[in-house]
């Protein structure tokens, strides 16, 4: 027999009972009295934050160990496992209020939303590549059916259905330069795949070209880059508020995870056939996401296209040199991650008896009759121009450094412009907000105080990390050194 | 020399099949032909001295997964294909296009690539199949595969049912 260590799975395996109680206290709980299932979720998030936290203090606790050689706790691992948990819990502080409001609270969703948890975080642990498949489709298969959970509403069933087709499609070219690598290799162990790549004969490199190719196709769908980025308005605008919130923020930060862990982590020999790549498609991103955006009148559409558009910072940051290029990547996820599960739930904590603001005539007056909630929306969408004391500007000038670094000024240069570009669309909505009247009575709820708790996490981290950005940023450092 | 003509009429006979799946206007067909790509897989696999791997794919493929499949199209009763696939013709062009210039890429690479495991060191007995499986290598695979199963089907649940 052998000894297996499975503690780096603890903090996943946690959640994935969290979300079994869940689905069986829904079953037991009579109709009509209050469901157990937020704070069920609540507390088994609350621990296994913890758990994780623990062990990312202490190697005795179980950090740097790995599970069978293919799931590790290393500091990169942890740290993605402490933003993610932390998101996840935000995500589920907002989520009853708005279920309330837009008919039909159920504990499947707080399951799902477990269950996608677990995809998330086996994605940016494991060092293998069929496991970090299995990871992504259960990710992915969680979301698709939460982006469908709003059944009245036929935007919800069609971002349910665009999301489930041109995610099965972008998992195939995930799948097929998968194979393409483990043919070259001989393994599915990345770090197997590093050193075959490392020592590839001439008449093989083609071969690892066109599987590094392949994986970029498929982590581009992922993360929203351009070319791969026309499902994002309709699945970000369909699916319910606090989901579109945890994909924009949580799917995201595991996507780029994986992209890290196999890009710069493993593939570092093949740096000059994927960097020119990387930087064209996040030049295109940039550009793209952020024209795009200035044409949308939804909010929810808008805030798809600014996500498209960050997708596209991050990916210049990738451009870099690894250790640093990481360190910028990963800081830049932690105040993305917050700054957009911050927007994105405030605009669900608005809602009221089915009908959210989505226009910038429903956000008219918000800034004289809810100064606080205002203030709120104005920090985050100012983090999202990367305007300095926020974290915004503090995670873009370490992803532009980067670039600089690595030798593309060009990319950095357009990243500028068209954060200038992005200036005029966000701060449309703040000028709504403070200088339009509301028109007649304001159709606002107002936010319960788990919603406000999740809030004031996003204003705090948004600021704070535009501040004083040294703790984070020394922790991203040392987790994309563990790569 | 007789593996090497069955393996190629095998190949030929999964990837016409493979054209008639998505050629085909009537779904029934395209079921139809599915499953002769799939036994044909089966075929190679079973060349290649994986007969477990054979065996499974009739099983659960070709067999369960196919007749849920025709299953749902009968129960829906899907007629044919409405004429007009959607999208406008140049951008279908430029999508068959762009799906030849891809094949044309994947094939050429394919065929002059050295690949890290020869037939000489392959061995993919059904022994060493459930010794990879269940060590320690795929525990976490085995387990998320679970989970993956699960989410799957409260997801599919919870999208078709209105009142649980």
């Amino acid at each position: 027999m052998f000894a297996v260590d499975l503690r780096p799975l603890l903090p996943a395996l946690i959640v994935a009972i969290t979300a079994l109680v869940v689905l069986l206290a829904q079953a037991f709980t009579p109709k009509g009295s209050r469901s157990p299932s937020m704070g069920l979720t609540v507390t088994g998030l609350a621990g296994a934050l913890l758990l994780s936290l623990t062990m990312a203090a202490d190697a005795r606790y179980g950090r740097g160990a790995t599970t069978g050689g293919t799931y590790v706790a290393d500091d990169f691992a942890l740290f993605f496992h402490v933003l993610l948990i932390g998101l996840a819990l935000m995500a589920t502080l907002l989520s009853p209020a708005y279920y309330r409001e837009n008919g039909g609270e159920r504990g499947e969703f707080y399951t799902l939303m477990l269950f996608s948890l677990v995809g998330m975080l086996g994605l940016v642990s494991t060092t293998e590549m069929i496991s970090m498949f299995v990871a992504l489709e259960i990710m992915s298969v969680a979301l698709y059916a939460l982006a469908g959970t709003r059944r009245d509403q036929i935007e919800s069933q069609e971002s349910a259905l665009k999301y489930f087709v041109t995610g099965a499609f972008a998992s195939a070219f995930l799948l097929f330069g998968m194979a393409l690598l483990y043919g070259l290799a001989g393994s599915t162990q990345l770090a197997r795949v590093a050193r075959g790549v490392a020592s590839a004969s001439p008449e093989q490199v083609p071969l690892a070209v066109l599987g590094c190719g392949l994986l970029i196709v498929g982590f581009g769908f992922k993360v929203a880059s351009v070319p791969f980025h026309m499902w994002t308005p309709d699945v970000y605008e369909g699916a319910p508020t606090t989901v579109t919130a945890l994909m924009a923020a949580g799917v995201k930060a595991a996507a780029f995870g994986a992209f890290l862990r196999v890009f710069p982590g493993s593939l570092p020999a093949l740096r000059e056939e994927w960097v020119p790549a990387l930087a064209a498609l996040a030049a295109i991103t940039m550009v793209i996401g952020n024209l795009g955006a200035l044409a949308q009148s939804n909010l929810k559409r808008m805030l798809a296209f600014s996500s498209v558009a960050h997708a596209g910072y991050l990916m210049s940051g990738m451009v870099g040199q690894s250790e640093a290029a990481g360190q910028a990547v990963l800081f830049y996820l932690v105040a993305y991650g917050a700054v957009n599960m911050g927007t994105f739930g405030l605009l669900a904590s608005l809602s009221k008896g089915g009908r959210e603001p989505l226009s910038l005539q429903d956000v008219a007056g918000l800034g004289e009759r809810r100064p606080a909630l205002a203030a709120a929306l104005t920090v985050f969408l100012i983090s999202l121009t990367g305007v300095p004391i926020s974290a915004g500007f503090v995670g873009k000038f370490y992803l532009f450094g980067a670039a600089v670094n690595a030798g593309y000024t060009s990319l950095a240069i357009v990243g500028v412009l068209m954060s200038v570009v992005s200036a005029f669309y966000y701060l449309r909505v703040v000028v709504a907000m403070y200088m339009r009247e509301g028109e007649g009575e304001d159709a606002w709820a107002a936010p319960e105080a788990s919603a406000r708790l999740s809030l004031l996490v996003a204003v705090v981290v948004t600021l704070g990390l535009g501040v004083w950005p040294a703790p984070v940023l020394d922790l991203a450092r040392a987790a994309a050194l563990a790569l | 020399m007789i593996e090497q003509i069955l393996f190629y009429t095998l190949a030929a006979l999964a990837l016409v099949a493979a054209i008639v799946v998505i050629a085909q206007r009537s779904p029934i067909y395209s079921a139809f032909a599915l499953i002769v790509v799939l036994c044909s897989l089966s075929g190679i696999f079973a060349i290649l001295g994986s007969p477990f791997i054979a065996v499974i794919q009739i099983v659960v493929y070709a067999g369960a997964i196919m007749v849920l499949f025709l299953f749902v199209l009968m129960l829906l009763n899907v007629q044919k294909e409405a004429d007009d696939p959607g999208g406008s013709k140049p951008l279908r062009t430029a999508a068959a296009a762009l799906a030849a210039v891809f094949a044309a890429q994947v094939g050429l690479v394919i065929a002059r690539a050295r690949f890290a495991s020869g037939p000489e060191q392959y061995e993919a007995s059904t022994r060493k199949v459930a010794e990879l499986l269940f060590s320690p290598t795929f525990l976490y695979v085995f387990e998320a595969t679970s989970i993956l199963i699960l989410a799957a089907l409260v997801g599919a649940i919870v999208l078709a049912k209105r009142d649980l």
